[in-house]
């Protein structure tokens, strides 16, 4: 399987993490001592990537520490890398990630390339120009109609890779698959190469969108993992085969396709990511299979 | 050995026996308990019995059952010199979970909100009193994942959200072999309130330590005052245990410091000794960022290790050697 390089590899020097620990919480520690461990952290301004975790274990919003940032803006612009919400599922629930307003803290980070985003609850990003930004990711257990809203009116001119989750209704969902076509459009994003809108139910209209939108030629990376893939869509790929021949991958790692699609799908002249193929309980999925991430 | 039928414990444990020079027969408890004087030279080995009910009333009916057997083998043989590996009495008390804690008091242990959970108006009410978002509900008796719930409390939107292997269909509930999530708070109360009138606890929530994006708790096999297996159980949910189709990974995989290595070693001895085992299966939890291990459970029966089995079948084969 194709390994992208993580831009948030917690090795790397020039990369930090904050939160706020388990312990710490429980010793009464808030938003405002996160700040403060931030703030005065001497090795601060050698960090070019910043990754902030829990803010709290009861899941309230993060608010006042974006406030902090804010006010405390000169010494985080030079970040290059945000991952915002870097908590797992033992520290909180995707869908109960109380996140805010972000948009003030992305305009303080003018050199920004790299955006990832965890948990959609009360997410904004502005709906405004962002020329640094290259790569934008939201993982969400249900993307919610204002995230979409708020990327559909800004400006992404030199966004190179877009990954979205898009998640169930019970999670946070609240729109159509159809209501992310005009982001499938190589006048909106003229230098993305990488396009995943993954974790879907309706996985297989994913891909009738890459297929019938005018930016497939321009991709080197379809991303259709995580969601509720069948073979239906695995022959609409096979049929159309011309045109994806171009690519350089295909990812469908999680998906719900039988070991003859599977291999099919494996002899296209592309590299592709089959791998961790679900079987659909009858017993259980009474919906025909779930996505990825649905907590 | 001791059980209703025979397994693959059983065969196994039979394989280290003839490893050892030993005989090692298979008996019922049925026949233990009618022949017991004859067999009191003799080593035995107390095995959980094989249940087939799912229904969580009647699996419960049947750990208690088991219990009052073991109790009846306790009083039945009193006579010290006896030789069970380890006694019905001990045993009894790591199944009860709230007598086991208690044993253990002075050992990190997973933090109890309530030894007995009345109901699940009354839990709610203690997670919003002790500004606790997160907690484990468990069975007071028994061992494993059955009955267990991890619940998550969204105080400010009253929401609630719970893993378990409990299913309802109707009034029935049920014992699956899969981890089921329940957001709907109505299904949650009715499990909860089932759980409870069984008898059952809450503990804190503690958040996991991670391993390759998935969390792990650990399963330490602790026998006459060593540690004999140490399995890392990995899952991408909360409950962790190998049953459930979760993945097992090596011990070299665990990036811990040789002081946390220790202090978890220490802390499954003293736990076996507390106990009263000669051998016992101990969870151990160990906590994101800090890295402290705590003690999730002691179980007196939980020397099966699958993997061991295929392994050299090294913790059988010890046990033998050594209680022999």
């Amino acid at each position: 399987m194709k390994q992208e390089e993580d831009a948030f590899d917690e090795t790397n020097a020039r990369v930090r993490k904050y939160k706020l620990s388990y312990d710490e919480y429980e010793e009464g520690k808030s938003q405002q001592d996160l700040l403060g461990k931030m703030i005065g952290d001497r090795d601060l301004p050698g960090v070019k990537r910043l990754i902030v975790g829990c803010w709290n274990y009861e899941s309230e919003s993060c608010q006042e520490l974006v406030n902090g940032m804010v006010a405390d803006k000169e010494k985080f612009a030079y970040i290059e890398g945000l991952f915002w919400g870097d908590i797992d599922q033992e520290e909180a629930e995707i869908s109960w990630i109380e996140q805010a307003d972000l948009s003030p803290l992305l305009d303080s980070m003018p050199k920004l390339t790299d955006l990832k985003i965890k948990g959609t609850n009360g997410l904004s990003i502005g709906q405004k120009p962002r020329p640094s930004l290259k790569s934008l990711e939201i993982i969400s257990g249900g993307l919610n109609a204002g995230v979409l809203a708020d990327i559909l009116a800004s400006d992404f001119p030199n966004l190179e890779k877009l990954l979205l989750y898009v998640g169930v209704e019970d999670y946070g969902f609240d729109g159509t698959i159809e209501e992310f076509e005009p982001l499938f459009s190589k006048e909106r994003f003229p230098k993305l190469r990488y396009l995943g809108l993954v974790n879907a139910e309706e996985q297989n209209e994913v891909v009738r969108l890459f297929l019938r939108s005018d930016i497939l030629p321009q991709l080197e990376t379809m991303d259709i993992s995580a969601g509720v893939l069948t073979d239906a869509g695995g022959q609409l790929l096979l049929d159309e085969a011309d045109k994806i021949k171009h690519l350089k991958y295909i990812d469908m790692g999680y998906n719900y396709l039988t070991e003859e699609m599977r291999e099919k799908l494996a002899g296209l002249p592309v590299d592709v990511n089959v791998s961790d193929a679900q079987d659909i309980d009858d017993e259980y999925d009474e919906y025909g299979g779930f996505p990825l991430i649905t907590e | 050995m001791v059980s209703n039928e025979p397994s693959q414990r059983t065969a196994y444990f039979i394989k280290a026996g003839e490893y050892a020079g030993v005989n090692v027969r298979f008996i019922t408890y049925r026949e233990l308990e009618q022949r017991l004087p004859a067999y009191r030279n003799m080593l035995i080995k107390l095995e959980p019995p094989l249940y087939h009910q799912a229904g969580w009333k009647a699996c419960h009916a049947l750990c208690m059952e088991y219990i009052e057997w073991l109790r009846r083998i306790a009083r039945l043989e009193s006579d010290p010199t006896a030789r069970f590996l380890n006694r019905p009495e001990a045993i009894v008390h790591a199944l009860d979970k709230a007598e086991s804690k208690r044993r253990l008091a002075g050992l990190r242990t997973t933090p109890l909100l309530s030894p007995a959970v009345e109901g699940f108006h009354s839990l709610v009410g203690l997670l919003s009193e002790q500004h606790c978002s997160a907690a484990f509900i468990k069975p007071r008796f028994g061992s494993g994942a059955a009955g267990i719930l991890a619940l998550r409390y969204h105080k400010k939107k009253g929401r609630f959200a719970a893993c378990t292997t409990l299913a309802q269909n109707g009034a029935l509930a049920y014992n699956t072999r899969r981890i089921n999530r329940l957001t709907d708070t109505r299904q949650i109360a009715g499990l909860v309130n089932t759980v409870a009138e069984t008898g059952a606890l809450a503990e804190r929530w503690i958040p996991k330590d991670s391993l390759c994006g998935e969390t792990y708790d650990l399963r330490v096999v602790c026998q006459f005052d060593r540690i004999a297996c140490l399995a890392v159980r990995c899952s991408k949910g909360a409950i962790t245990n190998l049953h459930l189709n979760n993945k097992a990974l090596p011990p070299a995989c665990l990036r811990l410091p040789a002081g946390v290595m220790d202090e978890i070693k220490d802390l499954c001895i003293r736990a076996t000794r507390l106990s009263a085992l000669q051998y016992a299966g101990i969870d151990v939890l160990i906590e994101k960022d800090a890295k402290r291990p705590y003690i999730i459970e002691v179980n007196g029966q939980g020397d099966h290790i699958r993997r061991d089995l295929y392994d050299g079948n090294t913790i059988y084969k010890n046990q033998l050697m050594q209680a022999l």
